[in-house]
């Protein structure tokens, strides 16, 4: 850092300097980032015309509705929705937590040969368009389909229903998605495990639960934050997979989004719904940094 | 550290009684009670982990309650690997463990009646000091204020008190070794293991913390297993010791008798520094029924050695059992009935380290070594080139199979 500062030209030089190295940087935020997040706000806060286009002076009348005011009086449909976004963002991150555990100890248990294919077979899925994938699994949830009985023996379903179209295909759906950004960032971390922490745990008279909880989690933890950021985010807002896998019930704040934006053409409804969900995002992100700084989840 | 000390005295009491019951104190059922001689035994264990060669071979031990036991042996002779047997972190192929009095087999690490001491210290580095050493109580559910008077105890008798909020990260190599064996004896284990639990340390740590351990293992009378590659630290620490090469048990012993009786070459020279030439012919010497001659290639040297092993045989020779005199020296006085080696050789080299100076004896193209006490200042007055007359007593001369 010294040597760094030795090299600085003094003075004017030093601004040049200093402007040169960090515009390319500043350029791209403030044009992929700030720009729009300002044109999301000033929309969020514009009215409508007759034919439904954003114009001044501006109005309260997209966040009104955003929180469910609409014509008809108040409605919890857009609460509802964001309950369910929440919540199945949730559980499917979670259970991609766990389902990411075993296949990562299971890629790591074979051997150095076989890991990187096994690495790439969890990967390559992810190549191919969510929704090509999403039709994959209509194919393979729809009523008639073997899984669905299973689920109509058990009675998850009722009769004559799939699992597709519900909130089971949603959440299958999602963890399908997303399971690749958790198992990478995981292995990541797993690859560093010093195992002799678990055989000292054994030694130590734990197992099972705890012997993860002392020996595992606190040497994956920087993995395993990074892919719960990686999978919630994306989780929370997709609107592909409700969308395709969900009909009608299981509709997720991505999706009245996206619907203001195509179908009904209402810019500062939407605008304040992304407002909403980037409030939310922000939040779990700066949750999630303060886990991450905590003391004593410091990694060897 | 009262309570821990009159735990362990307690212990140490109940087990020199007969093993049957032992058992019964313990309230185990008589079916599952052994027998046996030692707190640990090891019958035939084998071990192989690709199925075809054997990382411990048809190994078989007693290790007798509270005796500080040290396997010694190169790396890749299967000290480590044995050890992980005996803490449960590997299964033998072949071979039965019997552990205060109990069969070992089917039994996971975390039930087993030892701790271990690791190589790599292997301490939580997302938990203080306190909580390292608490560990083990906490998995075993050991009510809290039980528990912390223990961990206190422990911290007290290891020095660690002032240490006891930092992060194993925030310690030194020493530190977090005194932790290690804390976090292991706090348990109280039947048997501790300790896989060469000072190798990480540099040389003057290393020594001090010899003797720390090696007094802690007396005041507790606690059992320890030692694993070493060292010969100098099985040397100073164990009791009885077992040489380990290619997976097998070379020799075990009292520490004295291992280095003074060494049944083969490789345990003469991996145990310190031995001298060793073949062994021609053997005859009686005349007179004298305990001393035999023996024929080699520097002379004739004399041993009170008997019997010997079958032959061909070596004949090895410590470096501070040799004696150097003048060259002009006849013998020693009073070796008419031959009680000792008298032979000539010239000073090839004279190093002076310290303590010892150390002389390479040329005997006409046999190099030997031997080692001098400096108790006058300076080396010893051998000078390079001069002509001595070597001296070595025949009970000095040790005779090993080849």
């Amino acid at each position: 850092m010294a040597s760094m500062n030795r090299m600085l030209p003094h003075g004017r030089w030093h601004l040049v300097a200093l402007a040169t190295t960090i515009m390319p940087g500043a350029g791209w935020l403030a044009f992929f980032l700030l720009l729009p997040v300002i044109l999301v706000v000033l929309l969020a806060f514009a009215s409508t015309d007759l034919q439904g286009t954003p114009t001044w002076p501006p109005s309260l009348e997209g966040l009104r509705q955003a929180l469910g005011f609409g014509i008809l009086g108040f409605s919890d449909g857009n609460l509802r929705a964001l309950a369910r976004s929440v919540v199945q963002a949730l559980v499917a991150t979670a259970s991609c937590a766990v389902l990411a555990y075993g296949v990562v100890f299971f890629i790591l248990s074979r051997s150095a040969a076989w890991r990187g294919l096994l690495l790439l077979a969890v990967v390559v899925p992810s190549w191919t368009n969510q929704v090509v994938r999403a039709y994959a699994w209509m194919q393979l949830l729809g009523p008639e389909t073997l899984l669905s009985r299973l689920a109509q023996q058990v009675g998850l379903v009722p009769a004559h229903l799939g699992l597709y179209p519900g909130h089971v295909a949603v959440f299958l759906g999602l963890i399908y998605n997303f399971i690749p950004y958790m198992v990478v960032p995981l292995y990541a971390a797993a690859q560093r495990i010093d195992w002799t922490l678990l055989e000292a745990g054994s030694d130590l008279y734990a197992r099972g639960w705890r012997l993860f909880r002392h020996a595992v989690l606190p040497q994956t933890y920087p993995g395993l934050l990074s892919g719960v950021i990686l999978v919630l985010i994306p989780a929370f807002g997709n609107f592909v997979v409700p969308q395709l896998l969900g009909g009608n019930k299981a509709a997720m704040l991505g999706n009245l989004i996206a619907n203001q934006f195509t179908l009904s053409g209402d810019w500062p409804y939407g605008a304040a719904l992304t407002l909403i969900m980037l409030a939310l995002t922000l939040l779990a992100v700066v949750f999630m940094r303060r886990l991450g700084s905590r003391g004593d989840m410091v990694v060897l | 550290m009262a309570i821990l000390g009159a735990r362990l005295m307690q212990r140490r009491g109940k087990s020199e009684q007969t093993p049957l019951v032992a058992g019964h104190v313990h309230g185990a059922s008589a079916a599952q009670v052994v027998p046996t001689h030692g707190v640990v035994e090891m019958h035939g264990l084998s071990k192989s982990y690709d199925g075809t060669s054997l990382v411990v071979d048809d190994v078989t031990l007693q290790i007798r309650q509270g005796e500080f036991f040290t396997l010694l042996g190169p790396s890749g002779c299967g000290k480590t690997t044995l050890l992980r047997l005996l803490a449960g972190l590997e299964q033998p192929d072949a071979g039965r463990i019997v552990i205060g009095g109990m069969a070992m087999e089917g039994i996971p690490a975390n039930a087993r009646p030892v701790n271990t001491v690791f190589q790599s210290y292997a301490l939580f580095p997302h938990l203080n000091v306190a909580d390292n050493i608490a560990f083990g109580l906490r998995m075993r559910r050991m009510p809290a204020p039980q528990r912390s008077a223990r961990v206190a105890a422990m911290l007290e008798m290891m020095r660690l008190e002032p240490l006891a909020q930092r992060k194993p990260l925030q310690l030194s190599g020493g530190q977090r070794q005194r932790v290690a064996l804390a976090r292991a004896l706090v348990n109280e284990p039947q048997v501790l293991l300790l896989d060469e639990p000072l190798s990480a340390l540099d040389a003057q740590l290393r020594q001090t913390l010899q003797l720390e351990l090696l007094r802690m293992q007396r005041r507790l009378g606690m059992t320890f297993v030692f694993v070493t590659h060292d010969q100098q630290e099985a040397l100073v620490m164990s009791d009885r010791l077992a040489v380990m090469h290619h997976g097998t048990i070379q020799q075990q012993g009292a520490v004295a008798e291992v280095y003074e009786r060494p049944r083969s070459g490789f345990v003469a020279g991996f145990l310190g520094l031995a001298n060793m030439i073949a062994i021609d012919a053997v005859s009686q010497v005349a007179g004298s029924g305990q001393v035999l001659r023996l024929e080699t290639a520097i002379g004739p040297l004399f041993t009170t050695m008997q019997p010997l092993p079958q032959a061909p045989c070596w004949a090895m020779v410590r470096p501070e059992k040799i004696r150097i005199l003048p060259g002009d020296t006849p013998g020693p006085p009073g070796n008419q009935e031959q009680t000792s080696s008298v032979l000539r050789a010239a000073v090839r080299e004279n190093l002076y380290m310290g303590a010892i100076s150390q002389l390479q004896l040329d005997f006409g193209g046999v190099s030997w070594t031997a080692q001098l006490m400096n108790d006058a200042p300076g080396r010893a007055r051998w000078r390079q080139g001069e002509a001595v007359t070597v001296v070595i007593e025949a009970d000095c001369v040790v005779v090993l199979a080849q």
